[in-house]
């Protein structure tokens, strides 16, 4: 699944530490979600959502084969 | 009065020392006071060594201090499951061995009863749950 995880963050100039600090999860998930390796769970991607001020649609995009 | 932070660094190392000291007093009362001490032994440099790494950065050390994130709580479970799989297979492959050389597979075949009942039970459990 592609998202737009790493490119809203650089767009506000933040680390993957500093993201992981604000929602709670460690800077390896995120590299995870970026990478594509990890799928947040929803109470996470609704998270991530609203700290980029987006859509969970708008941030991720599932395809049919996700 | 321990952070929670501490704690949470503590708990696995706790749990090391407690089954590890468990093992070392039944060995002791055993009779095999050089297995007991070697037990001891081992105990208190992994409970020490999992201590250390508990305090580092990374997916490892948050596992081990029981403080993990979402993705790190499901590499965990994940973990237990591909060992508690792995056990399940080493006992059953025992018990045939055993059974084969016309022996009665005491303790393996009880271990896979043990092991096939609690995976039952707790799928019934945790459907009922999520």
């Amino acid at each position: 699944m592609k998202n737009l995880v790493r490119a809203s963050r650089q767009a506000v100039g933040l680390s993957q530490g500093g993201l992981g600090v604000a929602l709670g999860v460690s800077r390896q998930t995120i590299n995870a979600i970026e990478t594509g390796r990890y799928l947040p769970s929803l109470p996470l991607a609704l998270g991530l959502a609203r700290y980029f001020e987006t859509t969970v649609e708008a941030l991720f995009d599932v395809t049919e084969n996700d | 009065m321990l952070s929670t932070r501490r704690r949470r660094r503590a708990a696995v190392p706790t749990g090391v020392m407690v089954i590890g000291t468990g093992l070392a007093a039944a060995a002791f009362a055993g009779g095999v006071p050089g297995a007991a001490t070697g037990i001891l032994l081992a105990t208190i440099l992994s409970a020490a060594a999992i201590w250390i790494l508990g305090g580092t950065g990374g997916d490892l050390a948050a596992i081990l201090r029981s403080d993990p994130d979402e993705r790190q709580a499901q590499i965990r479970m994940r973990a237990g499951a591909v060992t508690a799989g792995a056990l399940f297979i080493i006992c059953a492959a025992l018990a045939g061995r055993t059974f084969a050389q016309g022996e009665r597979p005491q303790p393996y075949l009880n271990l896979c009863i043990v092991a096939a009942l609690t995976y039952g039970a707790s799928i019934l459990w945790l459907k009922h749950r999520r």
